[in-house]
């Protein structure tokens, strides 16, 4: 690895770089801005004209290099269909393997896709961007004046000012003809976004090698351990399946999309990482550690708690959202599904939270989304993002999309657990190393810093079986029901989404906990499907959301308490497929069904 | 009698329905499960349409069966003799509902049906309703096979399984089963009620499309406090009716025509795409619409007492608009239309307002979710047309000057506000507004509290021909 910064500065005029920040109304275009309102450059930008910068260097020298990514070599004919890049003896030209090209995998050998990893320019002028609006207009040649409706306007940074920007960025793997390519192409760029016949998108960009820091070591004891993940810059989670031209991200991370940042982190730092074995057994499916999914979290809370969305059941004000409160209506439908006649569902309706309303201002309940305790759904933004035929300098076909991305600023947090004692320091030091997750990792997209916390466990598991079954006693009391079987209730809450053998996953339940009926089931079903870097996308599966609710019952003469190492053995181990990747984490018990009850 | 009904048709039709339950009658209720998803799998609205007219077809099939109370939108209930006729009929209806549209939910429950306390009874089947909804099985939808083949161009949910017919597309695009049974279907109706084919692009202005989710509000307390068949089989032909018609003079009074595609979504939801200029007065339409009929509709003849009656005058709806470019798909653009509704709905209710609105106009590089998207105070309807003209004037101010006022030219900003105050006092459009909403703008502190806000920004990006003057 090595770690460099990349200064940027505007000799005249200003910048143009369009489709990351929004153009409101009245506006045709605005330059791209942080969430702070200061200009920035975004990486993607940087990255082609850096790129487009060093192809023209190397046909220049004879050598060969296809046109971003396209596999095809216009000074040596015409292109076709784009390809994986073989230009160089069989091997991708220098510009794929310093930016990347489209790989569907990663090839043998290979640690990571693009070898050079460059975030957005951030303005360093030190002073607040002042903006202006430029006003653009086209001339119809016919008439020489100008068009009619073709008035453009364009907010820029004011020019004027010496306009600078600094990025930060690293070399995968650092060896010299990266650094001299890369060097070359720094010192010849001279645009970067739109305008150039205006006199806009001038730059002068230097590179300085800088040695990198060395990260502190986190501390790790064995045992479950929680992080918070804190995004530096925005990040795209991929979503199980594509939405035409606008790529939505997950608003949660996965325990594949962590575990495959902690394996790019520690292959590239390891000198053999195929062959340690701390780290082997740290990722193995089978055996190694569980990476769980990671759920928006409130940034400051001193520990880890449950990190999961609210179960299917929650409910909230209509009118003033978890403000007013939130509630769990599981015991309202597990009376209901036991009513045995008509009227004593209508008393288990009366008494119901859904039927009486918010208890501050009487407005109807609504199901509640998002994730559990006080944090916030993230916030996201849309960037539209074009890629560029460099033949014809116009958006290449199917390459014009939106792109929604998780704000930076946005904390997600999980523990993960089952770690294998002898890799915990493998673990240690992956957490340590500079970590992204999901795409565009080589455009600084998706950078995180972590924060190992302590995990706040919930009460022990008897304790939570017996204040469930005084509750489920209590209200089935107050509807008149027979309180006899609260005992044998069991319920399971899913914290991640849970990718069953069969069914919705409760054949598995059913041969662990020998239940002979399911009196009440809040599920949904969604799709999962994932990448893996080596083999390609993975074939899509049927998942049980996560949020969903099991209600048990145990067999005739037998009680929760009987089985609370069963369910302790559910919850430490998990169910259905890719557990190691954080899928099918389970509660008994949820305490929520209390706490969600006052 | 209603203007909307005829009580009697219920009247007589409640009768044949309890006469088809014999001396053990039982409840058969229905739910089609993400009924949504269905009619805007595809964002073509010739597929949108087929999937409406699938559920309107399975509609019509449950009312003509004996024994329903009354069908729409996807809901139903029927009453049968016996229980194993309620499950045979259950299970009728599943495979129908599943064969109508290729491979979709519908979630079934039963109860027995006691005259004496027929409160209880059907309290017992919504709540053995709710937990079919629940409990309901996944839609057979081939997702296994989705690794090994071409997803369907259309919906990209479903494997490709048959040539895509759509003009101009690429020899290589497949269309699932579904796609493929819901446009010939809509190509049916097309060519039955000689409509124009549209696509989102026909009906987008400039590039962008205006997208609308409505649903009347406390519709739960509404049917939870109706007491008896006749009554539960009245008001749902009321609420589909109701909102039919306004749906109807909505469009009318925007006349935006055939230009408009409403998928069916069922009972008191609408959902509406169409061009961003018909939206103001698409929503005026539909509010004084509402009003009107819903304070006339009464007891239905006697069949609500006093606070069902009071509840059915006073619904409201909450209201949630977007405008987006055209190239995003109309799922997303309707998931988030309906993320807005549930904004507004939480403007409305008792001390509050009867309806409420929440608009956006999504730019390129908006957040269009979380906190801050959804942060902005809905518009009570009942203050709509007064905003409506307010934001048509301010339409008329250069839009370079209105786009100062947003995002990081933030309100509040001592320095911004200065150069604001600068901008009124030497532009006759900004002073013309000002005027026009009765602020003199020569008052430096009322010019500062006039201040647009986002909503009506974004309201006035919708006036197109304003703007082009502008």
């Amino acid at each position: 690895m090595r770690d460099f910064v990349l200064e940027v500065k505007v000799p005249r005029g200003t910048l143009a770089v369009g489709g990351w920040s929004p153009a409101p109304d009245g506006l045709d275009g605005a330059h791209a801005a942080d969430a702070d309102g200061l200009p920035l450059i975004p990486s993607s930008a940087l990255r082609g004209a850096l790129r487009e910068t060093l192809e023209g260097l190397l046909r220049g020298a004879g050598l060969p290099a296809c046109s971003g990514g396209d596999g095809h070599d216009p000074a040596r004919g015409p292109g076709g269909d784009e390809r994986e890049c073989d230009l160089d003896d069989g091997a991708p030209c220098a510009a794929c393997r310093l930016f990347g090209g489209r790989f569907a995998r990663l090839g043998a050998g290979r640690r990571a896709f693009s070898q050079l990893i460059l975030g957005p320019a951030r303005c360093a002028s030190g002073h607040p961007a002042d903006w202006s609006v430029r006003h653009g207009v086209s001339i119809e040649r016919r008439r020489r004046s100008a068009a009619e409706g073709r008035l453009f306007n364009l907010s820029t940074p004011s020019p004027g000012r010496h306009l600078s920007f600094r990025a930060e960025g690293r070399l995968t793997e650092d060896d010299e003809q990266a650094r001299r390519l890369l060097e070359a192409a720094a010192r010849t760029v001279t645009h970067v976004g739109a305008g150039r016949s205006r006199g806009l998108a001038r730059i002068e960009a230097e590179l300085r090698w800088t040695e990198a820091s060395a990260a502190e070591l986190l501390e790790l004891r064995p045992g479950p351990v929680g992080i918070r993940l804190h995004l530096e810059t925005p990040a795209c989670i991929g979503v199980p399946l594509p939405d035409g031209q606008v790529r939505d991200t997950r608003r949660e991370i996965p325990g594949s999309t962590l575990r495959g940042s902690i394996g790019f982190a520690l292959a590239e730092s390891l000198e053999d990482p195929d062959h340690d074995e701390e780290f082997q057994a740290l990722v193995a499916e089978d055996g190694g550690a569980s990476f769980p999914f990671l759920y928006p979290a409130d940034a400051s809370a001193p520990e880890v708690g449950l990190a999961a969305p609210w179960p299917l059941t929650a409910r909230a004000c209509k009118r003033h959202g978890a403000g007013h409160g939130v509630r769990d209506t599981l015991l309202d439908r597990l009376a209901a599904a036991l009513a045995p006649d008509a009227r004593a569902a209508g008393r288990v309706d009366e008494l119901s939270a859904e039927r009486r309303g918010c208890p501050r201002c009487e407005a109807p309940l609504r199901p509640l989304r998002g994730p559990r305790g006080g944090a916030e759904a993230p916030a996201t933004r849309t960037v539209t993002r074009v890629a560029l035929d460099r033949r014809t300098l116009a958006a290449r076909e199917r390459a014009l999309f939106s792109q929604v991305l998780l704000e930076e600023g946005s904390a997600f947090e999980g523990v993960v657990q089952s770690v294998p004692e002898a890799s915990i320091g493998r673990l240690a030091q992956a957490l340590s190393l500079p970590l992204s997750v999901g795409r565009g990792r080589s455009m600084g997209w998706g950078r995180v810093r972590v924060e190992v916390l302590p995990v706040a466990a919930p009460p022990r598991l008897e304790a939570r079986a017996k204040d469930f079954a005084r509750e489920a006693a209590r209200r089935f009391e107050a509807c008149g029901l027979d309180t006899a079987i609260v005992d044998r209730l069991v319920p399971l809450t899913l914290l991640s989404p849970l990718l069953p053998e069969d069914g919705d996953g409760r054949t598995e339940l059913s041969a662990q906990l020998e239940a002979v009926s399911w009196p009440l089931v809040v599920r949904r079903f969604g799709v999962e499907r994932g990448w893996d870097q080596r083999k390609g996308a993975r074939p899509a599966v049927r998942s049980t959301v996560a949020g969903s609710v099991f209600v048990a019952l145990l067999p005739e003469g037998s009680s929760a308490a009987q089985w609370l190492d069963r369910l302790a053995s559910i919850e430490d181990k998990g169910l259905g497929q890719r557990r190691a990747m954080g899928h099918g984490r389970v509660i008994a018990f949820d305490p929520f069904i209390i706490q969600g009850e006052s | 009698m209603s203007q909307l009904i005829d009580v009697s048709v219920i009247r007589e039709q409640t009768a044949r329905a309890l006469r088809a339950g014999g001396k053990t009658p039982w409840l058969v209720a229905f739910d089609a499960v993400g009924i949504q998803e269905l009619v805007t799998a595809s964002s073509r609205p010739i597929a949108m349409m087929g999937g409406s007219q699938a559920v309107k077809e399975f509609d019509e099939e449950a009312r003509a069966r004996e024994g329903c109370v009354f069908a729409g939108g996807g809901r139903g209930l029927l009453l049968v003799d016996g229980e194993s006729r309620a499950h045979e009929l259950a299970q009728e209806l599943t495979r129908a509902y599943s064969r109508a549209t290729v491979g979709s939910v519908l979630a079934t429950a039963s109860a027995p049906y006691d005259q004496a306390a027929a409160e209880s009874s059907l309290t017992w089947l919504r709540m053995r309703l709710a937990a079919a909804k629940d409990e309901a099985p996944p839609p057979e939808d081939g997702i296994e096979r989705l690794g090994s083949s071409r997803p369907c161009a259309d919906c990209l949910r479903r494997p490709g399984e048959h040539a895509s017919q759509k003009p101009n597309a690429p020899a290589t695009d497949r269309i699932c089963s579904r796609c493929k049974q819901l446009i010939e279907l809509g190509r049916r109706q097309d060519r039955e009620q000689r409509r124009e084919r549209l696509t989102l692009q026909d009906l987008s202005e400039q590039g962008r499309i205006a997208v609308l989710a409505a649903d009347g509000n406390a519709m739960g307390r509404l049917f939870a406090g109706l007491q008896g068949l006749e009554a539960l089989a009245a008001v749902s032909a009321t609420v589909d009716a109701l909102f039919t018609r306004v749906h109807e003079e909505a469009l009318a009074s925007c006349e935006a025509g055939d230009r408009h595609v409403a998928p069916v979504t069922g009972g008191d939801d609408l959902r509406v795409f169409l061009a961003p200029e018909h939206l103001a007065a698409y929503v005026s339409g539909l509010q004084s619409s509402l009003t009107q009929h819903a304070e006339a509709l009464g007891d239905l003849d006697g069949l609500l007492d006093e606070a069902s009656a009071r509840r059915l005058a006073g619904i409201g709806v909450g209201i949630g608009t977007v405008v987006a470019d055209d190239h995003h798909p109309a799922s997303r653009l309707l998931d988030l239309a309906h993320e807005l509704e549930s904004a507004a709905k939480t403007g409305c209710g008792p001390g509050a307002a009867r309806s409420a609105i929440s608009l956006r106009v999504i730019q390129g590089g908006d957040e269009v979710s979380g906190p801050r998207a959804l942060e902005r105070q809905p518009i009570d309807l009942a203050d709509w047309d007064e905003k409506v003209e307010s934001a048509r004037r301010l339409a008329l101010v250069p839009g370079a000057q209105r786009s100062r006022l947003r995002g990081r030219s933030a309100q509040g900003d001592p320095e911004r506000l200065n150069l604001h105050r600068y901008q009124v006092a030497r532009s006759d459009a900004w002073k013309d507004w000002h005027d026009a909403i009765g602020v003199d703008w020569r008052d430096r502190d009322a010019l500062d509290a006039a201040l647009p806000t986002g909503t009506l920004l974004d309201l006035a990006a919708l006036f197109t021909k304003e703007r082009r003057r502008a």
